[in-house]
């Protein structure tokens, strides 16, 4: 915290309280105190932001990094999770703050390590800069190997740096793609294997047999006699379907391509194009977001070309390729055409910018709304705070068709929840991350944690296939005290403890190029007037408050003193308020609609809880009443009674007010009997008489009995126009002018089931030879 | 965009099950060759049972028949000449939860596989066992089988053989706890579909014998039983193999017969002026060895070293 050293102007004499703006026309953005003087001179002593004196709050610096991505598990800070491996050791846990410093020199040089590897590392470095006797050597050493042998913890160990969040998202996309990527190489490899397998068998079978020989050469000749094996073998085509020139020509050329894109990529490492301004490709671009999607449709583009010939080879390899159907399909296949799984397997593209460059960039939205696997990382310095912040990430939610991500590096777990997000997405990603300033002198960690509490940074995952809205989509789940407007942070300084707010206006505090927004109110200056900010935020949405706003300080001496902001920053921290207000209402958290129609639905309750409660008293008067006169009655009427009858027994009256006997309910008059109506028996509409099939005389369809076919593949192999499988996979006539009456007649011979009945020949057909007519008969 | 023409997709939604989702590899047997029947059967009752594949396996020995599992898109195990059995009782006793079939012929089955097909049809797991039974050993090309006709020339007996065949269903029904027994054709589809989706149900093993024609070896075999449908005798019953109409047109020659006499089913197997086909035998009560074998299925490791402990301690002096 730098100390602020203007010249204290205490107790000026000229002190007014308060004065509106309208008063002070010159300096319109203060709330200014110290009438008639510079801005400048305001300045007192040297103070910081209250929030320093909180232990809670000094107590966030130190969350997070190194942090540990377990193998299969959350991301947790890595020092917990050493210390209670440690423990065990007594030797070293004594010595953990020098095992800390390791861990931190050794992730500055390597970024990201295995723990197996930083644990290696750890017990070398350890071992050379420990001064230790002989026999506390082999003790020492004893205790790393036993640590190292079954570490109780395992997963990449990240330290935090300026490459981070690289690493983060290099570390998340591995994770969520690689599995996929490895399973459609190996599909891939299985279709290539099949493929040559199906165009080794047709090339033996279409071999002619001397070829063959040849090529076996005389050496073979003398063992086996390949155009015998050739005549006798492929003459009959065992089993397998021959292939036309066309198939063979589409499984080479599906072929050549799996084995180029074989080539070209690994199956071990998922491919990800980084795009930045000013390298290569997009070095000369004059826009980085359009740029980096021409290089993603590249890519897209070769990988298409892979994923057709993949579904080509499919089909062919099931004999499913039905020309007239996919030529012109596959003619028209491009990448648009891909599946949701498919286009999960596209390598993706990850623009690294800054919010300038994004900014400035008028393809935002294009590429936002492209529907392609492109993600755009922006790092977002969380310092200087800056008097405004761009919220980036919550405008392109607006466009409601990409991933998006605002994260921070104050919480790894939710940045890295977020970046797994984006893996698993086909569509356009943007995250937006808050970094420290690697410069400041600030605690980086710090930086970022201070952001998130002051709602600087707000934590929100918006993924648009969720569902319609945004309270389906949007999850600002991770956000500190969701629940309320700031953060609250508690100062032990007071009795009882002084519970604050943490605004913007404290965290902006802490950023020294801010300061000509804050002044100390010296304490004898202290009054009504003057209103801790979030209160003035709460009286203003009620109207104008005749107030002036503060935040808490702490001066020199560790007193609190008030500090009093400028208009621009109190309508800086206004606007972050409404900022988390509008996130609370449109992810579902706090809605001020759900919020009033509950009031309304309890208003209601209330008043006609109150209505009954106020019958029941009417009823309960008005019976009291009733029982009263009653009682009183009865009293007079016993007297007199007693006082005629003396000396008999006094009357024991039954109350009139006791309820009657319950006279016997009248028998309901028994209804009269529905008419029946009888109904009379609809004679079933008489079946149309059966007509038998009309067929010419000398003009008989050829069929196929389906049901009874076999599925045996003879019919089929004779002619595949003619005959083709239905979806029972039994065969029916497909086209019958595709073949001749001869091969009807030669296919009905030849079906075991008997099922194909050839019909009668068509007058023009010429192989309807007497003999082959003969032949139909008995299958008519 | 991307997505957009979604008509693109050629893949069915992927829980839905049609004929191509069970189809594997090309099938390489022969044209005309039965198998190929029995795999379209198959294939339908998986579709028609929506059977999930990843939830299926198909079990073989070696064989023509036996490459059955390749030919389904399902989990198959290709196994050792006449073992097909014990693998298949080795899945069920510690996966019950799969669909398990098998198929074997009548050499892998009957002749050097019969010693496990007697304990599995006593253990009577659950499972579908299918024989295809061409008569003849198809894939080493024209070896006599144990259900080869009494003088069929064949590479083992090029002067015909000496012995006349075995009768499998004379066996199987002596076999104690069989619990059903059925016989089929080839080339009756709606017969063959009823009877496997009948022993699809059957609470235990059923033992389908498939009459299979291998048109490139046994191709006389079965001729006369195509050409002349009376030929083949149809087992009726209400608890029987039900077909339709048609089926039953065609096979004329029919007789009544309820799966739970035991002895009729003896007289009808034993008589070879026909070839019977329909329900021999069902008895849905009968004991199943699964029922034990899968005991401690859901055991951790713990649980299972626990016990084993106690086992142990029990000898402990
Ligand atoms: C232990 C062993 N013995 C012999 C063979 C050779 N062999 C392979 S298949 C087969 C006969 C198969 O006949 P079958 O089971 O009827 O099947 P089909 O081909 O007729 O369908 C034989 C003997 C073998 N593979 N393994
Ligand atoms: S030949 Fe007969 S049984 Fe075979 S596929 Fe054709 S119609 Fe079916
Ligand atoms: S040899 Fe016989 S059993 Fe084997 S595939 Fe050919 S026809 Fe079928
Ligand atoms: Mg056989």
């Amino acid at each position: 915290m730098s100390s602020r050293s203007t010249p204290l102007a205490s107790a000026h004499p000229t002190l007014k309280w308060p004065l509106g703006q309208s008063e002070n026309p010159g300096i319109q953005d203060h709330f200014c105190f110290f009438a008639g003087l510079a801005p400048d001179t305001y300045r007192t002593q040297a103070w910081s932001p209250a929030v320093v004196l909180s232990p809670a709050f000094r107590e966030q610096k130190r969350l997070g990094f190194p942090v540990l991505i377990a193998d299969q598990g959350p991301v947790t800070s890595f020092f917990p999770v050493l210390d209670s491996a440690l423990e065990k050791f007594p030797l070293l846990f004594e010595h953990r703050a020098f095992i800390y410093y390791l861990t931190r020199q050794a992730l500055i040089t390597a970024l990201e390590m295995s723990a197996e590897d930083l644990l290696s590392s750890l017990s070398q470095k350890y071992m050379e800069g420990a001064d230790l006797s002989q026999a506390g050597r082999s003790q020492v050493q004893q205790a790393w190997s036993q640590l190292q042998s079954n570490l109780p913890f395992r997963g990449r160990v990240l330290g935090l740096s300026e490459k981070s969040l690289r690493v983060f998202y290099q570390l998340a996309h591995q994770a969520m793609r690689s599995e996929e990527w490895q399973q459609f190489f190996g599909r891939l490899n299985s279709l290539k294997t099949d493929l040559e397998a199906r165009l080794r068998t047709h090339h033996m079978q279409s071999q002619p047999s001397d070829q063959a020989e040849s090529q076996l050469g005389q050496l073979a000749n003398q063992f086996i006699q390949l155009g015998a094996v050739n005549q006798k073998v492929g003459g009959k085509r065992m089993g397998s379907i021959p292939l036309d020139e066309h198939r063979v020509q589409r499984m080479r050329t599906a072929y050549d391509s799996i084995v180029n894109f074989l080539k070209r990529y690994s199956a071990n490492e998922v491919p990800l194009i980084w795009v930045e301004a000013n390298r290569e490709p997009c070095a000369e671009a004059e826009s980085l977001l359009t740029c980096a999607m021409s290089v993603h449709a590249d890519t897209a583009e070769q990988i298409t070309q892979c994923f057709k010939a993949m579904r080509i080879a499919d089909l062919e390899l099931r004999n499913h390729y039905h020309a007239e159907l996919h030529d012109n399909l596959f003619e028209r296949f491009d990448r648009h055409a891909l599946s949701p799984n498919e286009r999960r397997l596209l390598p993706v593209t990850v623009i690294y910018a800054s919010d300038p460059e994004i900014s400035k960039d008028p393809a935002l939205g294009d590429l936002l709304m492209s529907g392609a696997p492109i993600h755009l990382i922006m790092e977002q310095a969380v310092f200087p705070v800056g008097e405004y912040t761009s919220d980036q990430a919550y405008r392109a939610m607006a466009y409601r068709e990409a991933f998006i991500l605002e994260g921070s590096l104050a919480d790894p777990a939710h940045l890295y929840q977020g970046l797994l997000g984006m893996q698993v997405q086909a569509n356009p990603a943007f995250a937006v991350v808050a970094v420290p300033q690697w410069q400041s002198e600030e605690d980086p960690s710090f930086q970022v944690a201070a952001a998130v509490t002051a709602r600087e940074t707000v934590l929100f995952r918006y993924n648009p296939t969720n569902g319609p809205t945004f309270a389906t989509n949007l999850d600002v789940e991770g956000n500190p005290h969701a629940l309320k407007i700031h953060c609250p942070f508690t100062l032990p300084v007071t009795e009882p403890s002084l519970v604050c707010a943490f605004t913007f206006a404290d965290f902006a505090a802490f950023d020294p190029e801010l300061e000509h927004h804050f002044w100390p109110i010296p304490r004898d200056q202290w009054g009504d007037h003057q209103m801790v900010l979030d209160a003035y935020f709460e009286q203003l949405e009620l109207g104008q408050p005749d107030k002036v706003p503060y935040i808490w300080g702490v001066d020199s001496q560790g007193e609190l003193t008030r500090v009093l902001i400028s208009r621009k920053m109190m309508l800086a921290a206004r606007r972050r308020r409404h900022f988390w207000l509008s996130l609370q209402e449109l992810s579902g958290l706090a809605n001020a609609f759900a919020q009033k129609a509950a009031e309304l639905a309890r208003a209601e309750a209330e008043s006609e809880a109150q209505q009954t409660l106020e019958n029941l008293l009417a009823d309960h008067k008005r019976e009291l009443a009733q029982a009263t006169e009653q009682a009183s009655r009865n009293a007079y009427r016993r007297l007199a009674y007693s006082l005629v009858h003396m000396p008999e027994p006094a009357l024991v009256s039954s109350s009139p007010a006791l309820s009657p006997a319950l006279a016997p309910s009248a028998p309901s008059e028994p209804k009269p009997p529905a008419p029946q109506t009888q109904a009379t028996a609809q004679p079933a509409a008489a079946k149309p008489a059966e007509t038998a099939p009309v067929v010419p005389s000398g003009n008989e369809e050829p069929y196929i009995d389906s049901d009874l076919c076999t599925s045996c593949n003879e019919c089929i192999n004779l002619n595949g126009m003619m005959f083709a499988y239905n979806g029972d996979k039994q065969a029916t006539i497909a086209d019958a002018s595709a073949g001749t009456f001869a091969q009807l007649v030669q296919a009905a011979n030849k079906c075991p089931a008997r099922c194909i009945h050839p019909g009668t020949p068509r007058p023009d057909d010429a192989t309807a030879t007497p003999d082959v007519v003969a032949q139909a008969e008995p299958f008519r | 965009m991307y997505g957009l023409k979604n008509d693109w997709l050629y893949e069915p939604s992927p829980r839905a099950f049609v004929l191509e989702d069970y189809s594997g590899a090309v099938p390489r047997w022969c044209p005309g060759c039965g198998d190929h029947a029995v795999l379209t059967a198959v294939q339908k009752l998986c579709r028609d049972e929506q059977l999930k594949p990843e939830e299926t396996v198909f079990v073989s020995g070696i064989g023509c028949s036996s490459r059955f599992p390749h030919y389904m898109k399902t989990y198959g195990f290709h196994g050792l000449h006449g073992r097909a059995l014990p693998i298949a009782c080795g899945v069920r006793s510690r996966r019950p939860d799969l669909n398990v079939f098998v198929s074997t012929g009548d050499g892998d089955c009957f002749s050097i596989g019969t010693a496990h097909w007697i304990h599995a049809l006593r253990y009577n797991m659950k499972m579908v066992v299918m024989i295809f039974d061409n008569n003849i050993y198809g894939l080493t090309k024209k070896q006599t089988s144990p259900t080869t006709a009494k003088g069929k020339h064949s590479n083992t007996h090029p002067k015909g053989t000496f012995l006349s065949p075995l009768n499998p269903i004379t066996v199987t029904l002596g076999v104690g706890n069989a619990s059903f027994v059925a016989q089929t054709v080839d080339w009756s589809p709606p017969h063959l579909y009823a009877t496997l989706k009948k022993a699809f149900h059957h609470p235990g093993l059923s033992f389908v014998r498939i009459m299979q024609r291998c048109p490139h070896f046994t191709a006389e075999v079965f001729k006369p039983f195509i050409e002349d449908p009376t030929q083949v005798l149809l087992m009726t019953h209400e608890n029987g193999i039900q077909v339709e109409g048609a089926v039953s047109r065609v096979f004329s020659n029919q007789i009544v017969h309820d799966p739970s006499d035991l002895n009729q089913a003896h007289n009808i197997a034993t008589n070879l002026d026909h070839l019977p086909i329909g329900l021999f035998y069902q008895n849905t009560e009968a004991e199943r060895y699964d029922q034990y074998t899968i005991n401690g299925l859901g055991f951790s490791d713990d649980q299972k070293l626990a016990g084993l402990q106690s086992e142990l301690n029990r000898f402990s002096i």
